[in-house]
């Protein structure tokens, strides 16, 4: 009896938790009604011409997106207008392109949305839809920098509403470029700096090594080429300051690759990693220097081989990165002068992966450098796990 | 590949008598690192020197400097891409719970009120404990299971939503010309 | 047992913890070599290494315990603390690894950008670590008193060191390694003397465990007493003492005892006759093979059963998210993608490792009914394996099974320790490496006082409290944090110190009054079922309040992050720029 209740009781919880599943599984389908659909295709249009926005107000980038604008606003033409001069005409009606300016006086006067009237635009062709306008001016910062304009056959409160947002949208976009412009700038400069720092030394090694296998084994040849094209490829990418620990040793390792087919047995590499540190996020380009750093000085004046061992391991909330050269070392008090950013000449590796981490993650943080003339070098750097606002990307 | 260019010979091998301990003028007391059993180089290694770069009193803070990269992402946008994704998210998580409450939550129910339920055997085991002790876990995996293939689903659909059945080369300044 | 095989499983256990965590590091010399020692953890390693970490005393030995002890509902226990990891990765795993965070509080200013939600976050991870860590060093006593008859805070003090002193020396360098290990040396240390225990059942003939009958001796059997024990007697039986008992010495006299409590001291040894019924320590109320066998009965005398079992159900469900040791494991994936697969493959190793505790629960109450008298029916795993095999098999069975519980101790506790001192290292002394040493210390040595200080709850009750803490503190955070743009700092503040607070408060109160009967013990002994529904409200509630502190250019930030899948986020395909330009549009 009890075996009944049993069975029919446990056939009822499953069919009720198939029929659950099911349920979801069918709901899931699609993203949207038409409604939201409408809202993709508008977002869409907003945001095809954000990024043409972010250039802050010339020709070319508001004649790239007005076309969008108007798109979003379904209006026959629209204008942008500048400090004083037609930036973009999109739509019909091209023969009105002359007064454009002189439309938008009266609201960057005013300094707020301004109607114009059928009478001030009629051009006597009756099928020309642009007769009225309504104009909105643009302020960044408090300053008028420009109007939009929009054409209609007859402005509908909709559209003046429609065409409010749409400005605004585009004001934002300039502050947001502005702001933008302020803050990156000065954290990029530091990174373009590096970038832009592939040493022509190196450059020039890698190709002639390369060149001497072309010959004598056309795969290794190729094999390096590619290696090559990776690593500037890594070394230039445009976006994010940060990157994984991976990555990082990845490129390291593309560089290395390089240096071997220059050096041969001369250089030996140990590489000790913890995998639980790998996915933490360290800033853009922090381990090349370092490592390169133990190629040049610790090996390069040296004619036995070298030895580089290149650790990271766990240490709670923080991951512990060391690269170690057994090579001639360098003396200290030059060291001290580059990390300080006092150094002459062009020295930038070190004192500027420093730089950058003791700014990412405090004064706690930045690096390490044991060594002496004849002592080899051992670089340390510590990166916590986790810190508000760095992501890798 | 960064750093200077020139070609430079740091750090050349002193002459013997300065090789010893070359302490400088002042070590700025670095972190000292705990490595231990760190292998040394060749037998007359001289001591290494720590060297730090002088403190500037930095605050460690980054928040303030996290936004460019973020507001590029246009979180605006995005959000409403995302809300539709996090609800399709949320609506399958949910539902697994429910189940998952549904059955665990109404074992005990049963029990409570089937008193038969409790005392009842399948295969000469009684039935509480086959059901707590054995049956339970194929059905967290089961439902696990469920879930991560689904999971997956909706973000491979929300994707190809995203990159369209074409996915674009990526290129974010794309001329729409 | 045989101290010396014990011994050596302890120190096996202890040096291949300690290597591991020192040379676990991937090695490469060959550059071919480099992409497979810089390759990310994969999901079985990493789903093993979650595990081991996961397998607590409270699993390894607790489980069984109480199962023997208290019957059925107990199974709640184990079924809850694998589908705590369903509810983790339903709500948690994938958005909680995109947010980046490693810790819970870096996972509250990620998303609250507050440091007063990160500060009181960090108290309440070092309040569960300690409640957590209590248990594993009593379970260590426990473990080296009935291996070796050393005292019992002499294990607690041997697993205190061995963790915070390789915490403090910085010597875990890789931990995936380590916890990996110690998952399978815990599922084989359970699995093959089980294999065993089965078979020597069935050799005995397969004695019925769901008899009307409360629990006999099956042989003459003598039962030595390492602590005081208190006993109740329900049929009046003659017993062979040596040592104290009731006051009086013997030297292998035979004792009438008669119904009604006595008291026999540390040291002495009780030999009881073959079909003796088997009485049970103070406070533990025998109950027959039927009751115990049958849920909701309150057998072992329990309180309010369905409750009970209910608010157990929803302190592991909800408090395995909470758990400071376990998030910390989830930042090795790769990608939230990994997360989840990795979630996946945590419950099936959990699943498999959960069917065993039971095992040795059931039939300890026919094999080894003397631990009802002792009370000690946490050692049912340590003592069970000696008895199936007569010899050095027997000894060989029990060492391994002694190796299991020092895994399970050692890899929680340096979880728990890790995580804690991090916290603390972070919060308070701004991440010198110095301060990392400390923050071990700070760990480690509060929670060695309580346990060699008090005598404790059951281990797997006493970890029960820690996952009601963590219910109603963490559980409310993470879940409307990635759920809900509602929630703000205020709100989750609130909500952290009210639940987290209540059931603090809660376990405070029942530790220190002990077990006791009627709603108000209940109520107190299984507090999430409660403070959970209270965290949530006040969490909600704070946050519609104080709406106008949302910031929602910073929500939408960090829901993007969490959110959106890797390969859209990772910037290569940056979400307005996405879809190909509808050309014939314009």
């Amino acid at each position: 009896m009890t075996s009944v209740i049993t069975v029919v009781s446990v056939t009822l919880v499953i069919a009720g938790a198939a029929a659950a599943l099911f349920w979801l599984v069918r709901g899931r389908r699609g993203f949207g009604t038409p409604v939201e659909r409408a809202a993709f295709a508008a977002l869409h249009e907003a945001s095809l011409a954000a990024p043409l926005l972010r250039d802050g107000l010339n020709p070319d980038s508001a004649r790239k997106a007005a076309r969008h604008l108007r798109a979003l606003l379904a209006a026959p033409a629209l204008a942008v207008v500048g400090d004083g001069e037609l930036l973009a005409w999109d739509g019909v009606g091209r023969h009105h392109t002359a007064q454009a300016v002189a439309h938008t006086r009266d609201a960057i006067d005013a300094g707020r949305p301004w109607l114009v009237p059928g009478d001030t635009i009629d051009c006597g062709d009756l099928e020309c839809p642009v007769r009225t306008a309504v104009v909105v001016p643009l302020v960044v910062d408090g300053l008028v920098v420009g109007a939009l304009t929009v054409y209609a056959r007859q402005v509908s409160a909709g559209l003046v509403r429609a065409a409010g947002e749409v400005a605004h949208w585009v004001i934002a976009q300039l502050e947001l470029a502005e702001l933008d412009r302020s803050r990156t700038r000065m954290m990029e400069a530091e990174l373009r700096a590096l970038r832009a720092q592939i040493s022509p030394h190196f450059v020039y090694n890698s190709l002639t090594a390369i060149a001497s296998f072309v010959r004598t084994d056309p795969a290794q040849a190729r094999e390096l080429l590619l290696e090559f094209a990776e690593l500037t490829r890594y070394s230039l990418r445009k976006h994010g300051e940060f990157s994984t620990l991976a990555e990082e040793l990845r490129s390291v390792d593309r560089y290395l690759r390089l240096e071997r087919a220059r050096f041969g047995a001369r250089l030996q590499v140990d590489l000790l990693i913890a995998p639980e540190v790998l996915p933490v996020a360290v800033p853009f380009l922090c381990l090349q220097p370092l490592v390169e750093n133990a190629v040049r000085h610790g090996l390069g004046p040296k004619a036995a081989p070298g030895l580089i061992t290149i650790r990271a391991e766990d240490a709670g909330a923080e991951c512990r990165i060391s690269v170690e050269d057994d090579g001639v070392g360098m003396d200290p008090e030059e060291v001290r002068l580059q990390l300080a950013g006092e150094a002459k000449g062009d020295s930038l590796g070190l004192g500027n992966v420093d730089e950058r981490l003791r700014a990412v993650f405090g004064d706690e943080y930045g690096l390490v450098v044991e060594t002496a003339p004849g002592a080899g070098t051992r670089i340390s750097v510590r990166v916590p796990k986790y810190r508000n606002g760095v992501h890798a990307s | 590949m960064t750093g200077q260019s020139g070609p430079r010979r740091p750090g050349r091998p002193q002459p013997r008598s300065q090789q010893r301990p070359k302490q400088p003028p002042k070590p700025p007391k670095p972190p000292r690192l705990p490595h231990p059993a760190e292998p040394q180089p060749a037998p007359p290694a001289p001591r290494r020197v720590a060297v730090t770069a002088p403190r500037r009193h930095r605050a460690g803070g980054y928040s303030a400097r996290a936004g460019a990269a973020d507001l590029h992402a246009q979180p605006r946008l995005g959000q409403l891409y995302v809300r539709s994704l996090v609800r399709n998210q949320l609506r399958l998580s949910l539902g697994v719970l429910a189940v998952l409450a549904a059955v665990l939550g109404g074992l005990p129910a049963a029990f409570a009120l089937l008193p038969g339920l409790r005392t009842s055997e399948v295969a000469g085991i009684r039935l509480p404990w086959v059901l707590l002790g054995v049956v339970a876990y194929p059905l967290l995996v089961g439902a696990a299971y469920f879930h991560v293939r689904h999971a997956e689903r909706v973000e491979r659909d929300f994707t190809d939503l995203l990159g369209g059945p074409d996915a674009a080369p990526p290129a974010p300044p794309r001329d729409a010309r | 047992m045989n101290p010396g095989l014990g011994l050596a499983a302890l120190a096996v256990v202890l040096v291949a913890t300690v290597a591991f965590g020192i040379y676990g590091l991937r090695l490469s010399r060959a550059t071919s070599d480099f992409y497979v020692a810089s390759r990310e953890v994969s999901p079985l390693w990493n789903a093993s290494a979650i595990g081991g970490e996961y397998l607590s005393a409270a699993s390894f030995l607790g489980v069984a315990g109480l199962v023997m002890a208290y019957g059925v509902d107990m199974l709640a226990y184990p079924v809850g603390y694998t589908a705590g990891y369903l509810v983790l990765l339903l709500l948690v795993a994938a958005p909680l690894r995109r947010s980046g965070a490693y810790t819970l509080p870096d996972f509250a200013e990620e998303r609250l950008g507050s440091l007063a939600v990160r500060r009181v976050a960090g108290v309440l991870v070092a309040v569960i670590a300690w409640l957590y860590l209590v248990p594993q060093l009593q379970g260590a006593g426990l473990t080296l008193q009935t291996v070796t008859g050393a005292p019992r805070w002499a294990g607690a003090v041997v697993v205190a060191v061995v963790v915070v002193g390789v915490a403090a020396a910085g010597g875990m360098r890789s931990v995936t390694l380590v916890q990996g290990f110690q998952f399978w040396l815990k599922l084989t240390a359970i699995a093959v003397p089980a294999l065993f225990l089965v078979m020597a059942w069935h050799s005995a003939g397969a004695p019925a465990l769901t008899g009307p009958d409360i629990p006999r001796f099956q042989r003459t059997t003598a039962v030595s007493l390492q602590d005081p024990v208190r006993f109740e007697v329900t049929q009046p039986v003659t017993v062979t003492v040596s040592g104290q008992l009731d006051g009086r010495a013997y030297t292998g006299g035979r004792v009438l005892l008669g119904d009604g409590g006595h008291t026999a001291a540390a040291g002495s040894e009780l030999t009881f006759p073959r079909g003796a019924a088997v009485p049970h320590k103070h406070g533990l109320t025998p109950s027959s093979g039927a009751r115990w066998a049958s849920p909701l009965s309150g057998a072992g005398g329990r309180s309010h059963p369905l409750y009970a079992l209910y608010s157990i159900l929803l302190a592991t469900l909800l408090g395995t998210m909470g758990l400071p040791h376990v998030l910390v494991r989830f930042y090795t994936n790769p990608d939230g993608m990994a997360a989840r697969r990795t979630t996946l493959l945590v419950l099936v190793l959990l699943s498999g490792f959960y069917l065993l505790p039971t095992v040795y629960g059931a039939l300890g109450r026919v094999m080894a009914p003397q631990l009802l008298l002792t009370g000690q029916t946490d050692t049912a795993v340590l003592v069970l394996p000696q008895l199936t095999q007569a010899g050095e098999a027997g000894r060989l069975l029990a060492a391994l099974a002694t190796a299991g519980a020092f895994a399970a101790f050692v890899s929680t506790a340096s979880g728990l320790t890790v995580s804690v001192a991090g916290v603390v290292s972070q919060d308070l002394l701004r991440g010198s490496t110095r301060g990392f040493r400390w923050a071990s210390l700070v760990a480690g040595i509060p929670p060695l006082a309580m346990a060699t200080a008090t005598d404790g709850l059951p281990v797997a009750d006493a970890i029960g409290l820690a996952f009601a803490v963590a219910a109603s503190s963490f559980c409310p955070l993470l879940v409307l944090g990635i759920w809900w743009r509602g929630l703000t700092d205020v709100g989750a503040l609130l909500g952290l110190v009210a639940g987290g607070g209540l059931a603090a408060v809660a376990v405070v109160l029942t530790s220190v009054r002990g077990a006791g009967h009627g709603w108000s013990a209940a109520l107190l002994e299984q507090p999430a079922a409660w403070t959970v529904p209270v965290a949530f409200a006040v969490m909600i509630a704070g946050s519609l309040l104080t709406r106008h502190r949302l910031s929602p250019a910073a929500v939408d930030r960090v829901m993007l992050r969490m959110h959106l899948p890797e390969e859209v986020a990772s910037g290569d395909l940056p979400l307005p720029a996405v879809r190909p330009p509808t050309a014939g549009r314009s």
